[in-house]
């Protein structure tokens, strides 16, 4: 349906310019998907919030429209961000990079970052409150595709991977810690392993790395007493169903009192200041709970598609870049919604990440909405190349595309708007 | 690139099993662990409440509505909701009539998630209190108890808990008719409390009425007259009834002092206790017209048989003196009742001998229940003869060394005035009290004549008079017993009477604890009594005679 109403205007457009080509599946899955889960996320954002707000704050939409507002302002950055080249996108978001981090430290500096719940994460006033660990997470991820389809000799050794990226990434993950903000901080490490797998790291690499990982991870979370208790809670949530293990008692207690189709939209108890966040980081509680496992279900198949979608873009996309770029984000939003998941149903200790495009979180919403114009934009592009070289225009493909990966910083500085012209030209031409 | 393609659809596979496993641990979520999930979101959810029924009323004789149920407002409030607690406590306390230290004391325990503010108010506070929307703070319905008429018949009406149930009284012997049955009702409620759905599974069906034999106007005048016997003697206690003789119904049932049902739990344990059956007392002079009545039963004595009543009469290793110091006289039955004389009534209780004597105290009522249908009965205490000291006899006739109770002693005194047939004495109606045959009529008769003595010149109640009304009745004054004797200055003061004497209607029983100042029967009690009856004789339109 909403695939429908996508496409239409596209068309439409085609019509204009006369020869404008149906899009990729690849393309029409992810837009399908992405609006898919956005509907069902203000439908479960206004059920899960609307009890709770109208108690609090008299206004039971009040969740409701900043997540309609924020919405539409991440669709709106995902269209023009699906719209422009990929090498103009390439160019913008090196840049992106040293951003996020200034705007991660200035969290840090006293009376700029906004604490609530004993985290600081947040910059700005009054309503509008972003979380630049949200941008940091793309940023990361932009800078890693990059870097490993720009350099490809740094997959050689372990030094040579360490010395730029994971010190890049590393650092990021301390800062994100900082905070705190593990949720965060695993996602990029998460997101990040992956875009190594997809560069072709070694192995046996990966295996150090995940080693190595997996023993700080330990020391890291046995050493602070909260992170502790969260992961012996997770252990045992019916130990401490009281405090440390209640959200998560109550977020199994919400899914299992929902059964196979759950208790009805709308209807849940839970949401009711039985379940903490249930609009935000729980909202899959309070899904189980109102549309039970069909309703999870559900969401873990649009999720299923959006993953299937987006890697099946970085296999049939064009260049190196594309490629982990594509893998990177699709990634990126897996490993947040698999994370979500998993801390939902109690197989992983609570960490506080954000169900993707499902969630209310401004930051998370916009930021993620971005990066999927991007996912859109290598689908888009790429899908219409291979297309092209299923032609017999193979050879252009492959030189076009190593000459990317040389020089595309030199290029990408110069001509953006011809370089945007002609892979729109090229779009076009392929159908 | 072909690499990288093989390696994306590797994180495919892996990202699918991730997504696979969590479907998985979904399923069995509510399948094998469904149950105890379910089961534990009911305990922290649903709640199976009582719907109290609506309690039923208490009235008197005549209707007028002793006890009766309302919807109150009871004021809730969740602390953690309300936001700005100084604020809220400004605003509620001149509503609630409470100081604003107290209210900010409870909205500001951001703690808790439920705390009463007031509870059972006025309606029309609540909805003062509704009015000033105050966030965190609610209204809710809660039935109360409330008393008409105050502080009347209160320790025999009792007192009902803030819950609904009965706790002493006729509130609580009667519980299972006032009370209803409580429906049930099915509350879905969210994590502060607040219900989110409500679901009646079984209807409440209101509690039915007790009608009382009180009559509240001579209830009313009951307490009154015992309000001044407490101004003017300042006794401990003072305790009295009044029955109508022919049939037992109790028409007024006074203690004094009195107590306020709704704050019953704060009286003191001795001013909650319905004395009237519940104190057990020695009971002493007002004894002996159950001492003489067996005499003349068994036959032992006429009205007019004369005794030779010493100054002092030896009993074992007592000495008996009389009230009034005389020298030797001859004294006849009705003379010995009129002026109370001790010694006399011993000499006439060891004519009837130990066993003899204990057959009578017994059959008239004494050491057993009265069967009088409200709760907390005493039954006194009467030794048996085996127990008899040698000076038993000195004591028991004169009413000193046994325990009785008002209900008992206006019990027999019903008998004598009733013909000799005594009702269990009651105070609810449509009952089917048992008549019991005591004594002979001619009996009862004989002894009710000499009691009009005792109110006559020479008595020990002379002032005791009513303008056209003939009065029977018999003084006591008791020495209280301590450890190791009796005590020189604790005294109980009592008077029982009837009236008319040739027709009794109306039987009055007076008992003032401890009086201060003067301390006889006929001193302190008569006149309640005569006040009292000289309300009612008229107020039952009893002719005079």
């Amino acid at each position: 349906m909403a695939a429908a109403t996508t496409v239409r205007p596209r068309a439409g457009r085609a019509g204009r310019t006369k020869a404008r080509p149906k899009p990729p599946l690849e393309y029409s899955i992810l837009y399908t998907a992405t609006l898919c889960l956005l509907a069902a996320g203000s439908v479960m954002v206004y059920s899960a919030s609307s009890a709770e707000s109208v108690l609090k704050n008299g206004d039971p939409a009040f969740y409701l429209k900043r997540y309609l507002m924020f919405g539409a302002l991440g669709l709106v950055a995902m269209h023009l961000i699906s719209r422009r080249s990929l090498p103009a996108m390439r160019s913008l978001t090196r840049a992106l990079l040293p951003i996020a981090f200034v705007l991660t430290l200035t969290v840090k500096v006293p009376h700029v970052g906004i604490s609530v719940n004993g985290a600081t994460r947040w910059l700005g006033a009054g309503p509008v409150q972003f979380e630049p660990s949200e941008l940091l997470k793309v940023a990361l991820v932009l800078y890693s595709a990059n870097l490993l389809a720009a350099r490809p000799a740094v997959l050689g050794s372990l030094s040579t991977l360490c010395r730029p990226l994971l010190l890049v990434v590393g650092g990021a993950c301390l800062l994100l810690l900082a905070q705190p903000d593990m949720g965060t901080a695993m996602v990029v490490c998460f997101s990040t392993f992956a875009l190594l797998v997809a560069a072709g790291v070694k192995l046996r690499h990966l295996g150090a790395i995940l080693a190595i990982l997996a023993v700080l991870a330990l020391i890291f979370a046995v050493a602070e007493p909260y992170r502790r208790a969260r992961l012996l809670s997770f252990l045992h949530p019916w130990n401490d169903a009281g405090k440390s293990g209640f959200q998560a008692v109550q977020a199994m207690i919400a899914l299992g009192s929902g059964g196979f189709f759950g208790v009805g939209l709308g209807e849940s108890v839970q949401k009711i200041f039985y379940l903490p966040e249930a609009h935000t980081d729980m909202i899959l509680a309070i899904v189980g709970e109102e549309l039970g496992v069909m309703g999870i279900g559900a969401l873990a198949a649009l999720y299923g598609l959006i993953g299937y979608a987006g890697f099946r873009a970085a296999q049939l996309a064009r260049d190196r870049y594309a490629k982990l770029l594509a893998a990177g984000i699709t990634a990126l939003i897996l490993s947040q919604a698999a994370l979500n998941f998993f801390a939902v149903l109690g197989m992983a200790p609570l960490t506080g990440v954000p169900l993707p495009f499902v969630s209310y979180g401004s930051s998370n919403l916009v930021v993620l909405l971005g990066a999927m114009g991007l996912l859109l934009n290598v689908a888009a592009t790429g899908g219409a190349a291979k297309r092209g070289r299923g032609r017999g225009s193979r050879p252009l493909e492959a030189v076009a595309g190593g000459g990317d990966e040389r020089s595309g910083r030199d290029r990408g500085r110069g001509d953006r708007r011809a370089r945007g012209a002609r892979a729109g030209n090229r779009r076009r031409a392929a159908g | 690139m072909v690499q990288v393609d093989r390696r994306v659809g590797l994180l495919f596979a892996g990202f699918l099993a991730l997504l696979g496993a969590a479907g998985l641990r979904a399923m069995w979520l509510v399948t094998l662990e469904g149950h105890s999930l379910r089961s534990r979101a009911a305990a922290q959810q649903v709640q199976v409440l009582k719907a109290p029924a609506r309690r039923g009323t208490i009235t008197d004789r005549n209707g007028v509505e002793l006890a009766v149920s309302e919807d109150s407002a009871t004021v809730i409030a969740d602390p953690r909701l309300v936001h700005n607690p100084a604020d809220a406590a400004a605003r509620l306390a001149p509503v609630i009539g409470q100081p604003i230290d107290t209210l900010l004391r409870e909205l500001g325990d951001s703690r808790r998630g439920f705390v009463y503010i007031a509870r059972q108010i006025d309606p029309s506070r609540g909805d003062a209190v509704r009015k000033l929307k105050i966030p965190g703070v609610d209204v809710t319905v809660e039935p109360r108890r409330r008393y008409p008429h105050g502080m009347l018949a209160s320790q025999l009406i009792g007192a009902v808990g803030t819950d609904g149930y009965g706790l002493a009284g006729i509130e609580q012997s009667r519980e299972r008719t006032l009370h209803g049955v409580d429906g049930t009702r099915r509350v879905v409620s969210d994590a502060i409390g607040q219900p989110v759905s409500i679901v009646d599974l079984k209807p409440s069906s209101p509690g039915r009425d007790v009608r009382l034999t009180i009559d509240s106007a001579i209830q009313e005048k009951t307490e009154s007259v015992l309000d001044d016997v407490g101004r003017l003697y300042q006794p401990k206690g003072a305790t009295a009834m009044v029955m109508n003789p022919r049939n037992g119904e109790i028409l007024a049932l006074s203690n004094w002092p009195p107590v306020d049902a709704q704050h019953f739990g704060d009286a003191p344990a001795y001013a909650r206790q319905d004395r009237a059956v519940g104190a057990s007392y020695e009971p002493g002079s007002t004894f002996k017209a159950i001492t003489v009545s067996a005499a003349l039963q068994e036959r032992r004595a006429t009205p007019g048989s004369v005794f030779d009543v010493p100054p002092v009469l030896q009993i074992a290793d007592r000495t008996i003196h009389d009230p009034e110091t005389h020298g030797y006289e001859s004294l006849t039955v009705a003379q010995i009742l009129a002026r109370s004389s001790n010694i006399g009534t011993d000499e006439i209780g060891l004519r009837l001998g130990r066993y003899t004597f204990d057959r009578w105290v017994r059959r008239f009522g004494f050491g057993r229940s009265t069967h009088v249908d409200i709760p907390g009965e005493a039954a006194g205490i009467v030794p048996r003869p085996a127990q008899y000291s040698g000076s038993s006899m000195g004591n028991l006739p004169i009413g000193q060394g046994l325990a009785v109770t008002p209900v008992q002693m206006a019990a027999a005194y019903e008998a004598i005035a009733n013909d000799g047939v005594a009702y269990t004495p009651h105070v609810i109606e449509g009952g089917r009290p048992r008549p019991r045959r005591v004594i002979d009529s001619g009996t009862a008769h004989e002894v009710a004549r000499m009691l009009e003595g005792v109110l006559g010149p020479g008595g020990t109640a002379p002032e005791a008079k009513i303008p056209g009304y003939v009065l029977a009745g018999k003084t006591g004054t008791a020495q209280k017993p301590v450890a190791g004797g009796y005590s020189s200055t604790k005294y109980v003061a009592s008077f029982i009477g009837f009236a008319p004497a040739r027709n009794p209607r109306l039987l009055v029983a007076v008992m003032v604890d401890e009086p201060q100042g003067s301390i006889y029967g006929g001193a302190v009690a008569a006149p309640a009594f005569q006040k009292i009856a000289s309300f009612a004789l008229p107020y039952l339109r009893i002719p005079p005679g």
